[in-house]
């Protein structure tokens, strides 16, 4: 593993939005529009073909919104990889580096062959190569490998454009295919029959090809999201980052959208021997655009010489791009431990990560060898469908869990509406790319699955923790052991004695090896060099701790930097493979539509993967002989019943399972729930009592029961998030308004229950 | 014009349009957040939906 510093070094902030906004527009202008239209008039017919383009042009908006947003909030963690960490965790972001590699290594081996496909075609077009002893085809291979060798070899040196060098080569690009779309519209103004050429508007087999070719040529808008890896070196980043964004999408979409005109109207039916225009385009649909443009300059060389160069420039700086883009993202991977150590290897003398770069150019010339420009672009295209789709999860976890934590410079409107329809239609683009290219699809289904393997297998094993997730300040490790594990988030010394005698109990229970760990939030615009000065009342809290439990059971201790409380904790109960945490809840709530216990504990509960039990009030020298288990027959409760168990007084401690009757308990039978757990866990016997009391109003019933009782346990609730959004959830209201001591326990169980919170 | 066409256009002028507006709509909210200072996303969007 490479050594990081602990303390990152700033960049000079010198791009403007002019800069950054070109450097979108650079990457989005590679390959994709000129293969795009030839695919698209063959596939979906000339009106069509600006169908879509217009509606990729909006779908990439709603992904541009939420990188927008994102990259506004979190501008020094761009990238769909950071995202998804801070959103997800570990796992998805694993999965989302990993295809974020190969979507980038499938569009730099488009681009490669793209180069050659159009570079070699024009010099044939010449006659300058029928000298050759092998096919064209196997030439273009030879051109697409060397070009992609050579900007391989231009990223191993480290010498790559600045954003402000780029962003005149971008300039060149633009003012390219800005005037084919304006020649294309003149051209139309002044001779209107050829507006006859958008008959039949669609393709004759009808509309649902529009769906397939769309997912293929979906390439031709990816490129904004690399704005957001300039973050660091850009002027007011929180204001310009979103705008470059949302401005290059709208620059490219129009500019696509007139480009599309002007190859549609540029053939006349009567130069090309009475054939349909569009067919003519469509016939050799890789090339189809240079068909097009060359009937629009006054002669066909000067056509070709402009298309050739055009594609040039911009295939050779999209691939520049997309190799250093790609080789990031493996190289992140192998830097925080998530592929082998060799992808985190950095060249004593270049500094460039050349691991990563050798894998990266296997992928690239893989690519450029095995398939056509079509296919090369539809994985390419599926791939980012996938990286947006997650990116468009991660903008609504995150504004969910962290608004009110993050300092925003962009919210996107009507949210989550726009990323909830980027959801469906990249799903309805990726699927219709099957249509187009199965192949695309059959290279997703190994490479998707494989990144599982890879996770579940080496990545989960080895993965460290990254100084913008956690940051260990202090350890001190138990003797090496196996048994059940029991993590104990201490805030403060009040907070530890609160919660002492409880954990003591449920430690002995389970006969637990103990796991004290105190995070230490340290804000965003403090060095991290001066995190000790915040950890001192956690010091204490866990001194205060360890007097009690130490003498019982094996300890560890841990204190760490973070920058965010909750995923500080999530994030070392993955690591730590805790089987249970605990911590405390002062019971004091900021009123908020989106927290129901607290900003700190909802994540919690929400994201860790075991069993949580959150206790309020429960300190002093409390005995519960009288305890309340109210149950609705949610997933939870048998977990409530056992920490009831564990909790109430071995000798005269008695539970009582309360449930309320009316309509949200129908189908549940409270014998049977207890009948059940009496068998499951028989030291019970004796002690648990089911009580049904009828009462319209649920919260209250429970309320007025709950002041008869010592203690409360409560399971939290299975609702789905999205349910729970639209009202407060019976256990957490319950939680909030009872001024008795009270236990809110979560069973963890693991990814069906995280799939059936959020569905 | 035939149905296909006239469903084509509108369907790209739609969303050249709806594109456009959420671009400018965008622009603006970036705009006023910076003149306001960043803030957390509850508070700008309580003053961009005066105070709701």
């Amino acid at each position: 593993m490479a050594d990081r510093p602990a303390i990152s070094g700033e960049l000079s902030r010198d791009l403007n939005l002019f800069h950054i906004t070109m450097m979108g527009l650079g990457m989005m202008i590679g390959a994709g529009v000129f293969v795009g239209i030839g695919i698209c008039m063959s596939g979906a017919g000339p009106g069509g073909l600006l169908v879509a383009f217009a509606l990729n042009g909006l779908i990439a908006l709603f992904s541009a919104m939420s990188f927008a947003e994102l990259s506004s909030a979190i501008p020094r963690a761009g990238g769909a990889y950071n995202f998804a960490r801070i959103g997800f965790g570990r796992g998805p972001s694993f999965l989302t580096g990993w295809m974020e590699w190969l979507a980038s290594s499938a569009a730099g081996g488009f681009y490669a062959v793209t180069f050659a496909r159009y570079t070699v075609g024009f010099f044939a077009g010449l006659g300058l190569l029928e000298w050759l002893p092998l096919p064209l085809g196997a030439f273009e291979k030879v051109v697409a490998l060397a070009a992609a060798g050579l900007f391989i070899f231009i990223n191993y040196r480290g010498s790559s454009e600045t954003g402000k060098v780029g962003a005149l080569f971008t300039v060149g690009q633009m003012l390219f295919v800005v005037a084919v779309g304006v020649v294309g519209i003149a051209v139309a103004v002044a001779q209107p029959d050829r507006l006859a050429n958008f008959k039949p508007f669609i393709h004759p087999d009808g509309w649902w090809k529009l769906l397939g070719v769309m997912g293929v040529i979906y390439v031709a808008f990816e490129g904004f999201e690399v704005i957001a890896q300039a973050g660091d070196e850009t002027i007011e980043p929180r204001r310009n980052v979103p705008k470059a964004m949302l401005y290059s999408v709208l620059i490219v979409t129009v500019t696509y959208v007139a480009v599309a005109f002007a190859s549609v109207v540029a053939v006349r039916s009567a130069d090309i021997g009475g054939q349909e225009a569009w067919r003519y385009v469509g016939e050799d649909p890789e090339i189809g655009f240079q068909r097009a443009v060359e009937h629009l300059m006054p002669s066909k060389f000067f056509g070709n010489l402009l298309v050739t160069l055009a594609v040039i420039f911009s295939a050779t700086s999209a691939l520049n791009a997309t190799i250093y883009s790609a080789t990031r993202a493996s190289y992140a991977l192998g830097r925080d431990g998530m592929l082998p150590p060799y992808f985190a290897r950095i060249s004593p003398t270049r500094r460039t990560p050349y691991g990563a770069l050798s894998v990266t150019a296997v992928l690239v010339f893989a690519v450029a060898i095995a398939l056509r420009p079509k296919h090369a672009g539809a994985t390419a295209s599926i791939m980012f469908l996938f990286l947006f789709f997650v990116v468009n999860l991660c903008v609504i976890r995150i504004r969910r869990n962290m608004g009110d934590e993050l300092t925003y410079g962009y919210l996107m409107p009507l949210f989550p509406l726009f990323p909830v329809l980027a959801i469906g239609c990249q799903v309805l683009l990726a699927g219709a790319i099957v249509t187009e290219s199965w192949i695309a699809w059959a290279i997703a289904l190994v490479w998707v699955p494989l990144g599982v393997v890879t996770y579940r297998a080496y990545s989960r094993h080895h993965a460290v923790a990254t100084a913008d997730e956690i940051h260990v300040l202090e350890e001190r490790r138990a003797e090496p052991g196996e048994g059940y594990r029991i993590m104990v988030a201490v805030a403060n010394p009040d907070n530890a004695l609160s919660m002492i005698r409880t954990t003591y109990k449920l430690c002995g229970a389970k006969d637990a090896r103990v796991e004290l760990v105190h995070m230490v939030p340290v804000p965003e615009q403090v060095p991290l060099t001066d995190a000790d000065r915040y950890m001192l009342e956690g010091k204490e809290g866990i001194l205060e701790t360890m007097l009690y439990l130490a003498p019982q059971f094996p300890l560890s201790t841990t204190i760490r930097y973070c920058r965010n409380i909750a995923r500080g904790i999530v994030s070392a109960v993955r690591e730590k493979r805790a089987d249970m945490l605990i911590l405390g809840w002062h019971g004091r709530r900021r009123r908020s539509r989106v927290f129901r216990i607290g900003s700190t504990v909802d994540p919690i509960i929400e994201r860790a993967p075991c069993d949580v039990v959150v206790l309020k009030d429960c300190g002093g020298n409390r005995t519960f002989r009288r305890v309340l288990v109210p149950v609705a027959g949610g997933p939870n409760s048998p977990f409530a019943l056992e920490v009831a168990g564990i909790l109430a007084e071995p000798a005269d401690g008695e539970i009582t399972v309360l449930t309320v009757g009316g309509r949200k308990t129908k189908g549940f039978d409270l014998n049977e729930f207890v009948a059940a757990q009496l068998e499951r866990n028989p030291s019970l016997q004796g002690r648990v009592w089911g009580k049904t009391v009828w009462g319209r109003d649920v919260v209250g019933t429970i309320l007025q029961q709950a002041e008869d009782y010592d203690l409360v346990v409560l399971g939290c609730t299975s609702e789905p998030i999205l349910r729970r959004m639209a009202h407060y959830p019976v256990p957490e209201t319950v939680a909030q308004r009872c001024g008795k001591p009270l236990v809110m326990v979560k069973a963890g169980r693991g990814l069906r229950s995280w799939v059936k919170r959020w569905i | 014009m035939d149905t296909d066409a006239l469903i084509g256009w509108i369907a790209i002028a739609a969303a050249l349009v709806l594109l456009t507006y959420l671009v400018l709509w965008g622009r603006r909210t970036i705009n006023r957040i910076a003149r306001t200072g960043g803030r957390s996303a509850r508070e700008i969007h309580r003053e961009l939906h005066g105070g709701g």
